[in-house]
């Protein structure tokens, strides 16, 4: 009897095992698919292309690539894109990092209400501050500049940032300040000698949270860019590939550079970036 | 206060102030060539209520809602138990699987689906195979009352990895015993889920869901690359109808209202989740 129900058992075992495969290889599939076809389509004529969407390229033609680049000036999006992603995210953990070692150990009577103000930003959507900010932006002559669309991207990225540091701060004992004060060390001096050095965990996350989000990001930069000088690459993109456009095999080439950049860090950091959006996401809201 | 003082000017310039000042802007009717504003009531708010297209924005808007909080979610929490009961060989894989779309440009994935389901893409391809019918045409998206669909579906494809990642690491602070023991006393796998695991994540269920309304309205990027809110605004979210208003015909005050509307809204929205929380927790479920 026991042995039957055992048997049994270990049956239902194996076949929920093989359902959960196929769940899960169907998710697999349904991802790769869709890029794995991006890429090869992108390597064929436009002819090739309209009549058979599905087989792989007869010749594979490296032409799409370097006509996207040249038509599209993906080449000098991609180092708006580049510069706006490094100072952007340079900018926002030395920022955060400060106001967080603020906010966490030097009290006084401004800090807390300070502090909410930012927690605040977590729940404002960007869309509230657009159409002012275009406006004030045009009007002191930010807009369509480089400095203009870098001090929006550190601005609605230091709320989470700040968040995060804070309460990462938060952690570390008040007695290792205390006692560094005693040796005769400035604020300055303990945020960057103590500080900074324990905080690498959260600025990694910190990292990878606005760095992804500004290479990504496209309203904004949509809204404020209009010239060559300063768009970026996923309004560059956008604007070459987008539904108006016919040149299917260099549109693919193009939304494969857009991606390729994101996919190859993703394969190599990919711990440390799903820890950053468990941070991130967990506290969101 | 040295500290907070960078982070703070640029917040307060970029954030704050315009936040204000497009309440403000909500009740005018404003002229950026003449640097004008006229005090019109609520003259625009009328004006919108009375557009069908901001009805339509706000159905579709409810639509996103729906299919994150029905859809995203409960898919997301499935497959975290899935991969975290280790149901399965290579579950890193799977979860990169799962995830990798998140770290995509969403601009490039609309772009990319908009393909897919074109004529030269995918989709219509497999329906021809299926139907043995080599003559059908893509119609789908050019459809008024069906366009949400395929939306709906990249939404999914899109955004289930996030609350995957979410709730695998809120599922990971389960105290594994209380699986363990509910085993030995011959409780299903399906038993053990329903009746000890969501109950114990009812926080981070909340949590998500309040993460993905707040989602849901800034949604902008997705729908402006695959369909533009085509055919006829039939796809139109409330993000794209303020972005129409403001930056295409100019209506800057119009725009403003519509962001106002939209942070109500999510205010709205945020209660109301908190209060079915607390609900569901009365009943003691």
């Amino acid at each position: 009897m026991s042995n039957v129900t055992l048997n049994t058992r270990k049956e239902r075992n194996i076949f929920n095992k093989l359902l959960v495969y196929i769940v899960f290889i169907i998710f697999a599939i349904l991802t790769l698919f869709p890029l794995i076809w991006l890429f090869y389509s992108s390597f064929k004529p436009q002819l090739e292309i309209i009549r058979n969407a599905l087989a792989l390229p007869r010749d594979w033609i490296f032409s799409n690539y370097t006509e996207a680049v040249r038509v599209g000036k993906l080449n000098i999006y991609a180092l708006n894109s580049i510069i706006y992603t490094f100072v952007s995210t340079g900018l926002v953990i030395i920022f955060s990092m400060m106001a967080s070692f603020a906010f966490a150990k030097i009290k006084n009577r401004a800090t807390p209400f300070l502090y909410n103000t930012f927690l605040i930003g977590l729940l404002i959507t960007i869309q509230a501050i657009l159409i002012p900010l275009f406006i004030s932006m045009t009007r002191i002559g930010l807009r369509d500049t480089r400095l203009g669309i870098i001090l929006i991207y550190v601005a609605v990225s230091l709320p989470m940032a700040i968040f995060l540091g804070t309460e990462y701060v938060k952690a570390i004992p008040d007695s290792l300040i205390e006692s560094a004060q005693i040796d005769g060390a400035s604020y300055f001096r303990i945020f960057f000698s103590i500080i900074m050095p324990m905080c690498k965990p959260v600025m990694v996350t910190i990292l990878i949270f606005t760095a992804l989000g500004c290479w990504n990001e496209f309203m904004l930069a949509l809204v404020f860019t209009s010239s060559d000088a300063s768009r970026s690459l996923p309004v560059g993109i956008y604007s070459f590939a987008g539904p108006l456009a016919t040149e299917y095999g260099m549109q693919f080439a193009a939304l494969v550079i857009g991606m390729a950049p994101m996919i190859a860090l993703y394969a190599i950091f990919h711990k440390q970036i799903t820890r950053g959006f468990v941070a991130g996401g967990a506290l969101k809201g | 206060m040295i500290f907070i003082l960078p982070a703070l000017a640029v917040y307060l310039l970029i954030v704050a102030y315009p936040i204000i000042s497009s309440f403000r802007l909500s009740f005018t009717d404003f002229n950026i060539y003449k640097n004008l504003a006229i005090w019109t009531g609520l003259a625009n708010y009328i004006k919108i209520f009375k557009d069908p297209i901001f009805w339509l924005s706000m159905r579709n808007n409810f639509i996103v809602i729906f299919v994150s909080i029905f859809g995203q979610i409960p898919l997301g929490l499935g497959l975290a138990y899935l991969l975290y009961r280790k149901l399965v060989k290579h579950s890193g894989f799977f979860q990169a699987m799962v995830f990798l779309p998140t770290v995509i440009s969403t601009i490039i994935i609309g772009i990319l689906w908009s393909k897919i389901f074109s004529p030269i893409g995918i989709y219509p391809r497999i329906i021809q195979a299926i139907t043995n019918n080599p003559d059908y045409t893509m119609t789908i998206m050019n459809s008024k009352q069906l366009a949400m669909i395929p939306i709906g579906f990249v939404l999914l494809w899109v955004y289930t990895g996030t609350y995957v990642i979410i709730f695998l690491a809120n599922l990971q602070n389960i105290d594994p015993n209380i699986i363990e023991a509910a085993q030995i006393d011959g409780a299903a796998d399906g038993q053990i889920f329903i009746k000890i695991i969501v109950p114990q994540l009812y926080g981070v269920i909340v949590l998500t869901s309040i993460l993905a309304i707040s989602g849901s309205l800034k949604s902008f990027d997705l729908l402006f690359a695959m369909t533009g809110g085509g055919p006829a605004h039939y796809t139109s979210l409330l993000a794209l109808y303020m972005y129409e208003k403001a930056f295409i015909l100019y209506d800057y005050g119009v725009g403003a209202a519509v962001s106002t509307i939209m942070v109500i809204l999510s205010i709205i929205l945020v209660i109301l989740v908190r209060f079915v929380r607390r609900k569901v927790e009365a009943m003691g479920v």
